[in-house]
């Protein structure tokens, strides 16, 4: 259990991070209001800490919460013909939301509900216990074809230019350097002195570390938006991403098991 | 876990709904208006916002305060609005469920 308030949010920020939840900044803000509300009644930090409870518990339930539309729509079915005792009545058929919701569009956390480009592509066919979406698997197959006829070979060309800049930094500034210091040993004629080229050296080196650092930084990027990508495939054609949890519970569930 | 917590978690949700039905309400004020009436862990009523936030049954708007941080509203939504009443009618009906049980066990006991 945390006592201080700035212990609290950095490790649930870690927790979320580790659950892959999203939007963990506006979780972060939501709960520094918390805070500062609780400290303007008087508690202190340690209690507000005990009153929120365990932070994997909390990060644990935003990972619950974040599941996926399409699949909430088919547990909440699988839960209407499963259980006996669900003396409720068949759940309101909200269309109007779940037009949305059905094609599955949810790249990254972009929330684009205004785009209804896709809205009504949900024809849908039962496939074995698969949905397969075949509006769906149209519009992958156009975006497809778009990205591999030159968004790959783009992105291979920025690949190779991120690898072979810092290579040739790193290479040419180590070069300067030697010459600089057996320019100064042997004193055969360099354009300018063997310091200037020493420096010289270290400044295309240090660039060079540079451009690494950024290059892996971007390289994780490519894999994040790569994720994204075959998650929004997923999502398109059988209405579930690849890489997120499948077996997420709703509270709802809960309560009737 | 008690059946206690099991049923608050699942009707923590149609909670929250009836309370931002009654009016905009901010976080900390919600989590404040239920822990008066039950013990809960506070830290479970975020995440329950940010899904009600997520499914369309309520959104929020930010008012600027003049002691601190921005705050946060949360207001209910038609979705939000049927999708309470749809929560109620289930829980009045699973509760009168229940209490028949209770009662017609009750009395072949004695």
């Amino acid at each position: 259990m945390y006592k201080t308030k700035s212990e609290f949010l950095s490790n649930l920020e870690k927790e979320l991070g580790r659950f892959g939840v999203l939007d963990r900044s506006e979780i972060i803000t939501d709960f520094e209001q918390h805070f500062t509300d609780s400290l303007a009644l008087g508690l202190s930090e340690s209690e507000i800490c005990e009153k929120l409870g365990s932070i994997s518990e909390i990060a644990k339930q935003y990972a619950e919460e974040e599941i996926y539309p399409a699949v909430a729509v088919e547990r909440e079915r699988e839960e209407q013909s499963g259980s006996g005792i669900n003396s409720a009545p068949p759940p309101q058929n909200n269309s109007s939301s779940n037009a949305y919701e059905n094609s599955g569009i949810r790249f990254g956390r972009c929330n684009n509900k205004t785009s209804s480009d896709y809205e009504n592509s949900g024809i849908r066919v039962s496939f074995g216990s698969n949905n397969v979406n075949w509006g769906g698997l149209l519009a992958v197959l156009c975006v497809d074809i778009f990205v591999f006829s030159w968004a790959i070979p783009a992105l291979f060309a920025v690949f190779v230019g991120l690898l072979s800049v810092p290579f040739g930094l790193i290479t040419a500034g180590l070069a300067s350097m030697i010459a600089g210091v057996i320019g100064n040993f042997w004193s055969f004629t360099t354009p300018f002195s063997g310091l200037a080229a020493f420096f010289l050296g270290l400044m295309l080196l240090s660039l060079g570390g540079l451009l690494t650092v950024a290059g892996i930084q971007l390289i994780k990027l490519f894999i994040f938006i790569i994720k994204a990508i075959i998650d929004w495939h997923g999502n398109m054609i059988v209405g579930r991403p690849v890489f997120k949890k499948k077996n997420a519970r709703t509270s709802r569930e809960e309560v009737s098991a | 876990m008690t059946i206690n917590s099991q049923l608050k978690r699942g009707t923590l949700e149609l909670c929250v709904l009836a309370l931002v039905c009654r009016g905009d309400c901010y976080g900390y004020e919600l989590v404040n208006r239920i822990s008066d009436s039950m013990h809960i862990t506070e830290g479970t009523i975020y995440p329950l916002l940010k899904r009600l936030k997520d499914n369309g049954s309520i959104t929020s708007y930010i008012v600027e305060s003049q002691e601190g941080p921005p705050r946060k509203y949360y207001q209910i939504t038609d979705i939000g609005r049927q999708e309470k009443q749809r929560q109620e009618n289930e829980w009045r009906d699973f509760t009168h469920s229940v209490e028949k049980l209770i009662i017609e066990n009750n009395g072949e006991g004695e």
